[in-house]
């Protein structure tokens, strides 16, 4: 479904990603973990279009999107949500998604895209919040309207950049069911995460990054026990429950 | 309250139309003119910079650019004024599209500043390229067709301003409209959505430049006159984005609230002929910080205020 090969980014001297390649299967969860300044956002970057890799490709379904522009690759169907939140902060938090419907795939009109918002709006729990302000939204609300508004466009892949750093156990165990039931409607999904305890046990198998380079790749459960990946990021042996 | 607002636009419609049958061509219409011309300038200002948040220092460039245009096709050609306007409108389209694919690829400041300085180009070259600008540094004198009285000016300023403020309302309601409002909270979010920022500035650029543009074209009916200093100076491009930071910056009747107040203020500010432009720098510079919503935004503070208080009790 999404794949890259070799990809690389250099910023001056410093390699952020360094002959990353990984591939990403209709339907899947795939985490991707690693410690801070792994090249995790800019691997994303990378295939959203946000920064372009200085070698290698990013495929999806089978076409090179690598070197297209972010409002591009939106429309072919990859949506994302951003590491710090960027709601559109003078928009209400109806606004916000029905932007997201405009512009993305669908192109709706604006009578049609308010009705279809407030379904979405409804899927992340903010039915009864359309008419605030976004900047005036708890972190909580304003993760889930990064959801929302990516969601809006319609994505088959959607990748997320922690969304749930941040948040009380409650609100994560709300996230992680959200990301289930996206995954039971057909989205793939591409996941960058910290608390281990969500990632471990929904993702289908996951990516670890070190240095910019990929060091492990596999089940939750292998990635708990690679020795390289408890030296680089989990510390001690993390224990599954 | 949408009726409210409806109503007070027909009543202050129907006493605009009347004002000149009842006081004649001099003295309030040929202050209205004024106070109409600066509320088509910063309505036109306000797609861009308001809406979109693309502060450009330089749409005088537009504003000259449709003076210099009309005034070469109706005054050198004699080429009919109806005409001439058209040509002026198309033309200075035409230079914002020019203009604004490099320029809207600034962000912030750097794009106020690349404007402002494209501006300053614009009347130095004007200055000193006669055979380009008519009149050079000195420029010229516009022969207005016989029998044209500034009561004819009046109409075609304000069928300007009205066709302006609607082109506005069109836009503010249109998925244009929300479009570049998301792309003023943040460019690369509404990118990341699927929205072509670069395409939606440009587009708000080109409505932007027609609507300056054609001011610029009708005040000739009025002034008679051009030159690269009255036209490109920095002082036109402050006095639009002034008007509209008095209002109420991407509000839809902040120009026009602030077209009337920046006109009172000018008459005061003729009594300090060396200062204005400090004291115009100083007012913007103290909205920006404190109130960027000008007078509609203090008239929501207010009304949030008394709202509050009311609910208390």
């Amino acid at each position: 479904m999404l794949e890259g090969a070799n990809i690389s980014k250099f910023f001056g001297g410093l390699a952020a990603l360094k002959n990353v390649s990984f591939s990403l299967n209709m339907g899947e969860i795939v985490g991707l973990i690693g410690p801070n300044g792994a090249g995790k956002t800019t691997l994303f970057n990378v295939i959203t279009g946000f920064t372009p890799p200085s070698s290698g490709i990013v495929r999806f379904k089978g076409r090179k999107i690598s070197g297209l522009k972010p409002h591009k690759i939106c429309k072919l169907g990859i949506a994302r949500t951003y590491q710090i939140v960027k709601p559109f902060s003078n928009l209400t938090v109806l606004e916000n998604v029905v932007v997201g419907m405009v512009s993305g795939r669908r192109k709706l009109s604006l009578s049609k895209a308010r009705s279809e918002a407030l379904e979405i709006l409804k899927l992340v729990g903010l039915e009864n919040k359309e008419s605030i302000q976004a900047k005036n939204l708890t972190l909580m609300d304003k993760k889930m309207l990064e959801f929302a508004r990516a969601l809006a466009t319609e994505p088959e892949v959607l990748l997320l950049d922690e969304v749930c750093a941040g948040l009380n156990p409650a609100e994560i165990h709300r996230a992680v069911q959200l990301i289930k039931n996206l995954q039971k409607q057909g989205l793939t999904i591409f996941w960058i995460e910290h608390i281990m305890r969500a990632i471990m046990a929904v993702a289908d198998r996951i990516i670890v990054l070190h240095h910019g380079e990929k060091i492990a790749e596999g089940t939750p459960r292998e990635i708990a026990n690679d020795s390289k990946v408890i030296d680089a990021y989990l510390g001690e042996k993390y224990l599954l429950g | 309250m949408k009726s409210i607002y409806r109503i007070l636009v027909i009543i202050s419609l129907v006493i605009m139309v009347s004002i000149p049958k009842i006081s004649g061509a001099d003295g309030i219409v040929r202050y209205l003119l004024w106070v109409l011309l600066i509320i088509t300038l910063s309505s036109g200002w306000n797609i861009i910079g308001g809406y979109a948040g693309q502060f450009s220092l330089g749409h005088s460039v537009f504003y000259g650019i449709g003076a210099y245009i009309f005034v070469l096709f109706f005054h050198s050609f004699k080429i009919h004024w109806a005409l001439s306007f058209f040509i002026a409108g198309v033309f200075s389209v035409i230079t914002s599209i020019i203009v604004g694919v490099p320029t809207l690829r600034l962000r912030g400041g750097y794009f106020a500043v690349g404007t402002l300085t494209l501006s300053e180009v614009m009347r130095v070259w004007a200055n000193n390229a006669p055979e380009v600008f008519k009149g050079g540094v000195t420029g010229v004198a516009v022969t207005l067709p016989e029998g044209w009285s500034p009561i004819y000016s009046y109409y075609l300023m304000l069928s300007l301003t009205v066709v302006s403020v609607a082109i506005s309302y069109f836009v503010k309601n249109s998925t244009l409209g929300l479009k570049l409002r998301a792309i003023k909270d943040d460019e690369d979010a509404a990118e990341g959505l699927g929205i072509n920022v670069l395409r939606c500035k440009v587009a708000a650029l080109m409505l932007s430049s027609l609507i300056v543009s054609l001011a610029g074209a009708a005040q000739i009916t009025f002034t008679a006159y051009v030159s690269p200093d009255s036209v490109f100076g920095v002082k036109r491009s402050l006095e639009m984005v002034l008007a509209c930071l008095l209002g109420g910056l991407g509000t839809l009747y902040g120009p026009i609230i602030g077209g009337a107040l920046f006109e009172i203020l000018a008459r005061i500010l003729w009594g300090f002929p060396h200062l204005h432009l400090l004291i115009y720098g100083g007012i913007i510079a103290t909205l920006i910080v404190f109130e960027p919503r000008g007078v509609i935004g203090i008239a929501d503070r207010i009304r949030h205020i008394l709202k509050s208080r009311l609910f208390l009790r």
